[in-house]
Parts: structure tokens; sequence; C-alpha cells
């Protein structure tokens, strides 16, 4: 049986085992990655995975709750991706949402077959109970405000049903525009219209005080 | 294409204000990776770089299946084909040779049958 990250439309076969061969490298850490419309296109596939790598973990912890299970969704899709370098740059982006996309919902299945899902919503593999955070930073109180923040954030979004979760944060914390939200999540864009709306809905009368 | 966004109301957050510091959460959130998911992320992506040592195989299990599956046949075939060319059982051959035998000795020998009809078996008999 092939898993649902096999199925990515219009993907050409990925030779995905020359492809890693080919050297990676690294963006600074503490650069925030360049997202649509805000800075030039990576020059190389593997700057682009590198500057998406951050955002991409966040996406795959809020839809997995588990941080081994994120980090190990958001590799095996960049290994995929490296099957995908002779592709058009500006394809890239929607591509790769949607190959971490599929490979989340891989492993959303496979936990569910393992009844993970009985575990409390926000507790993680190593037993901390929060989403990931620095443990310390230049201003400690800006950090932990920022820490609160971004924890009830994220428990509102992990609540959301999935795909009203997947359209928002593509569309909006992701910055794609209408059509590659659409085709990162395969489906329309009055779809995606109709889960953007129903999510901000219900995350604004959650989130009164985020403005 | 943009998204419908409902116009906002006196003192109603706008979607755009929403997105915006929603947004702004969510960098600052991607900035503030714990030491040790930075250095799983960096690792994972050097991890990369390295070459495949074979390609992958997706389901190796569809493989092993296929050969145990051959080797059953194989055996099967092997222990039916060496039973078809066994001979019967020795005890039942020897009777129905030795009554085989007698038979063709009586029909050989039709003056056996001329000697039992003859004077001499009766008084042979009556001794």
């Amino acid at each position: 049986m092939h898993s649902d990250a096999d199925r990515a439309p219009h993907l050409p076969s990925a030779n995905v085992g020359a492809a890693a061969s080919a050297a990676i490298e690294p963006a600074p850490p503490d650069r925030w990655p360049p997202v649509a419309g805000d800075e030039p296109a990576p020059a190389t596939l593997e700057q682009f995975l590198s500057g998406i790598s951050a955002r991409a973990f966040r996406f795959a912890e809020l839809g997995l709750r588990q941080r081994e299970d994120a980090l190990d969704a958001v590799q095996d899709a960049m290994m995929r991706m490296l099957g995908y370098r002779e592709r058009p740059s500006a394809e890239w982006t929607p591509l790769f949402w949607s190959i971490l996309r599929r490979r989340i919902v891989d492993v959303q299945r496979r936990s569910a077959f393992r009844l993970r899902w009985l575990q409390p919503a926000t507790t993680h593999a190593d037993g901390d109970g929060a989403v990931d955070w620095i443990d310390s930073g230049p201003d400690p109180s800006r950090q932990q405000d920022n820490h609160e923040a971004y924890a009830r954030m994220a428990t509102a979004l992990s609540a959301l049903p999935r795909r009203q979760r997947e359209a928002f944060s593509l569309r909006v914390l992701e910055e794609l525009d209408v059509a590659q939200t659409a085709q990162a999540m395969g489906c329309s864009e009055g779809s995606v219209k109709t889960h953007l709306s129903r999510a901000r809905d219900t995350l604004k009368r959650q989130l009164e005080d985020f403005r | 294409m943009s998204d419908y966004k409902r116009p906002p109301r006196a003192g109603v957050v706008s979607d755009d204000d929403f997105d915006r510091a929603l947004r702004a959460r969510h960098r600052d959130a991607a900035a503030s990776l714990s030491p040790r998911v930075q250095a799983q992320l960096q690792q994972r992506l050097r991890a990369l770089r390295m070459p495949a040592p074979f390609p992958r195989q997706r389901h190796p299990a569809w493989g092993l299946a296929l050969a145990c599956s051959l080797a059953l046949v194989m055996v099967v075939g092997i222990h039916r084909r060496a039973t078809r060319d066994l001979p019967g059982p020795p005890v039942a051959a020897t009777s129905n040779t030795d009554a085989n035998e007698l038979v063709a000795t009586l029909d050989e020998a039709p003056d056996l049958y001329l000697w039992l009809a003859s004077d001499d078996a009766n008084n042979m008999l009556s001794e």
C-alpha cells in the first residue's frame, strides 16, 4: 500500500538517492526564513530547505503535537523534495508544503492506530507539556510572554479541524496566495476560502486579545 | 487572487490586524526553537548530504514474501513429483505376480486338466 505522501499531484518520479548526495548549505539559524514576496527566491534547493525548516517544524508540530514525529515528518518531506530539485524554484514552496502536509496526515493515521490520541493534546514526547521554545534569551520576561502567547495560539490552532488549520497556516502564517494554498492542500480555491473563513472566525473567538 | 475579508466593525479587530498579529507570533515562534530542536534540524539537514548506500526499498516485505512463496511452491512440486514416481506396495505386486504366473501355467499346460479327468486321478484319490 502506498502512503499518502506518495500521491503528491503532478509530481514526476523522484530520484531521491542521487539527489541526496548534493551539498546542503545551512542558513544562519537566527535568520527569519524568506516568505513569499518578502525576499528573493533561494538560489538552490538546499538554501530553500534550510530556510524553511524552522517554519516546517512549527507547522508539523501543530498537526502532530509530538516533537519527534514533527522532526521526522520534516526530514522526510525534505528528503522527498530533493528529488524535485530540477523543478523551477517558483514551484518549490507549494510543492514542499504539499509533501509535508501529506506526510503529516500519514503520521497522524499511524498515531491514531497506536491510540496516541488518547494522551493529552499538548503533551510532548519528552513530557514537557508545552510547545518547543528556547529556554533563555536576551530578554527573559519578553521571551516568557511570547512563549505563553504562542502556546495559546498553538492550542487554538491544534484544536481546529485539520483542513481549517492547514488553510489558515498556509494562507495566513506562511503567506501563500490562494492558488498556492489550494495546490498545497489539493483542493479548489473556493474550498481554501471556506476553510480559511471558518478557521479565522473560530480563532478570533478564542484569541480575542490578539491584535 | 485574494480571499474575502469582512470589513471591520467598531471595536472589533479587523481580519488583517488579526492575521498580522498571529503571523508575528508565528515568526517569533519559528525564531525561538530550542537549541535541541535547532540542532536536530541541522543534523537532519546534514544527513541529506549523505549519499544513500543503496536505493531505498519501500516494501522489502513483499520481496521476502515472494521468495518464500516460490520456495514453498518448489518444495511442494518436488515432493509431489517424487511421490508420483515411487513403485506400488511390494506385497500387492508379489501377489498379483504369483496369480498371473499360475494362470499362465494352466493356460500353457492343458494336459493337467486332461489328467485330472482321467481314471488315474480318480484312482489316486480313492487310494
